[in-house]
């Protein structure tokens, strides 16, 4: 068990952001939850309350910020301290991403309900975004145990979303070409397809953030990782 | 970065430096290398046996009766306890700069002057006005003390005066600079400018300096070396050793959760 600080205030200023952050992850988990649920329902209402919702996240993010400057200077972190610090600036600007990412799809909520098919063909996202939001989950729970024996397992599960994502990609293709009608909806479904896929990039970037806070060296690179939708063609 | 990972030159070393002042023991055995033209700093915990060590090398422990020092402890290689050894000599090859600033109650050009003479350095007066020059231009002094040399040193201010007795260790051309934490009685101004000296004279000589500002042996060392209990803890890159430290020990000290 890591020992306290000398200065109590120093501790109770890192527990903050700790807390802070958790609390911001608990947050994004519910807006992409919400977001997907609106879109899958055409539940308008549910979407403009996930809109509301994500000036938390803004102002958890400037929160984060402002201590954590402050805290910069009053105390000098070292070591351990430093490296968590700076993860938590960079691991709260993911969260408040996933947030706009989430919003992104709420905000689509209204055009894509208005079109008889567009719940019908929402319903492919659900998947996706159940993983998105296992991923988010898997690695916000890492940051609060502070262990990353298993991050590796945890990234490299990104690649399945990215599949899914692909996969996605070539259904919504596909309906626009069985009817043109399809076109305004499932460009909408394209972007919200494409804003999950983005959480699942998030997430993986907590994870080099919490994997670097803890063992206090980056994670090996050279992970292939990045969707095939830009090698997608007509035939 | 790669030039400073390069293998540098051992300039002094210790193997199984232990110290007693009477029976009780101050270090406990350290093996502790110290590389040619690089600051190495040397950080812990007061009593951890820090500045004692940093005396031992230039035997200004001898002046203590009861302090007794075993091991080796070589400057280039040779051994400086021989008692073979030139004590005066190996003072003028291994200087120091200590906590408070102490210049003599002379003037600045006699605070410079007095190492050379006795060291027989100058043959003639112009000889010890050009090392006057030299010298204090060398610690950063001598735009703001050229028109006053031969008022006293002791009316300067606080950095002024640390920056005179910089620019007194380095009169007799010295090869190693050992600083007992020279910022500690200093501003932040004056702090800063010891600093960029530091930076400037790490080019020429190597430096030991023992801080207790975790900071400043952040920005002015290229190594550092945690002291504990006169345990030598851990020594390593600075750069690691206030990111990313291997001991316990060392993690607790520099964030702050000793005790």
């Amino acid at each position: 068990m890591i020992k306290q600080h000398t200065v109590s205030a120093f501790e109770d200023e890192m527990q903050f952001l700790t807390h802070k952050i958790a609390e911001m992850g608990g947050h994004a988990e519910k807006m992409i939850g919400q977001s997907v649920k609106a879109l899958t329902t055409g539940d308008v209402e549910l979407a403009r309350a996930v809109i509301k919702d994500d000036m938390r996240l803004d102002e958890g993010q400037r929160e984060i910020d402002d201590k954590a400057v402050l805290l910069i200077a009053q105390r000098q972190p070292m070591a351990s301290d430093l490296r968590e610090v700076f993860a938590n600036i960079r691991i709260s600007s993911d969260l408040e991403r996933v947030g706009d990412m989430a919003k992104g799809i709420a905000k689509r909520v209204s055009s894509v309900s208005e079109y008889s098919h567009g719940v019908k063909f929402a319903r492919g996202l659900e998947h996706l975004s159940e993983l998105a939001s296992a991923q988010l989950k898997e690695v916000l729970d890492c940051y609060g145990t502070r262990s990353v024996d298993d991050v590796n397992n945890i990234i490299e599960r990104d690649e399945e979303i990215d599949a899914m994502y692909t996969s996605l990609f070539r259904e919504l293709l596909t309906y626009m070409m069985e009817d043109p009608r399809n076109i305004t909806t499932c460009t909408h479904l394209l972007f919200c397809a494409k804003n999950i896929e983005r959480i699942g990039d998030h997430a993986t970037n907590i994870a080099e953030a919490t994997y670097y806070m803890v063992k206090g060296h980056k994670l090996d690179p050279a992970r292939p990782n990045e969707d095939k939708t830009h090698k997608v063609s007509l035939d | 970065m790669d030039g400073e990972t390069e293998t540098p030159k051992v300039k002094m070393a210790g193997k199984g430096v232990e110290v007693f002042y009477g029976s009780k023991q101050a270090i406990n055995g350290i093996d502790l290398e110290v590389y040619e033209r690089q600051v190495t700093a040397l950080i812990g915990p007061s009593g951890c046996g820090k500045s004692t060590y940093l005396r031992c090398l230039n035997r200004m422990n001898d002046t203590i009766d009861i302090c007794k020092v075993k091991g080796l402890l070589t400057l280039d290689g040779e051994d400086i306890y021989d008692p073979n050894i030139d004590v005066v000599e190996l003072r003028a090859r291994v200087g120091m700069v200590f906590q408070k600033p102490n210049p003599f109650p002379k003037s600045i050009h006699e605070n410079i002057t007095y190492g050379p003479r006795i060291h027989g350095l100058a043959k003639s007066k112009a000889d010890l006005d050009v090392i006057v020059e030299k010298s204090l231009r060398g610690a950063g002094l001598w735009e703001e003390v050229k028109d006053r040399l031969h008022e006293p040193g002791t009316g300067l201010s606080g950095g002024q005066q640390q920056r005179l007795c910089i620019a007194r260790a380095i009169a007799v051309q010295p090869e190693v600079i050992l600083m007992d934490e020279p910022c500690s009685a200093l501003d932040p101004i004056a702090t800063a400018i010891v600093e960029e000296l530091i930076g400037e004279l790490r080019e020429q000589y190597t430096i030991v300096i023992v801080t207790h500002s975790m900071q400043q042996a952040a920005r002015v060392s290229q190594r550092t070396a945690m002291f504990h209990l006169g345990d030598l803890v851990e020594v390593d890159d600075t750069e690691t050793i206030f990111t990313n430290p291997s001991e316990k020990r060392t993690q607790d000290y520099i964030t702050g959760r000793f005790g």
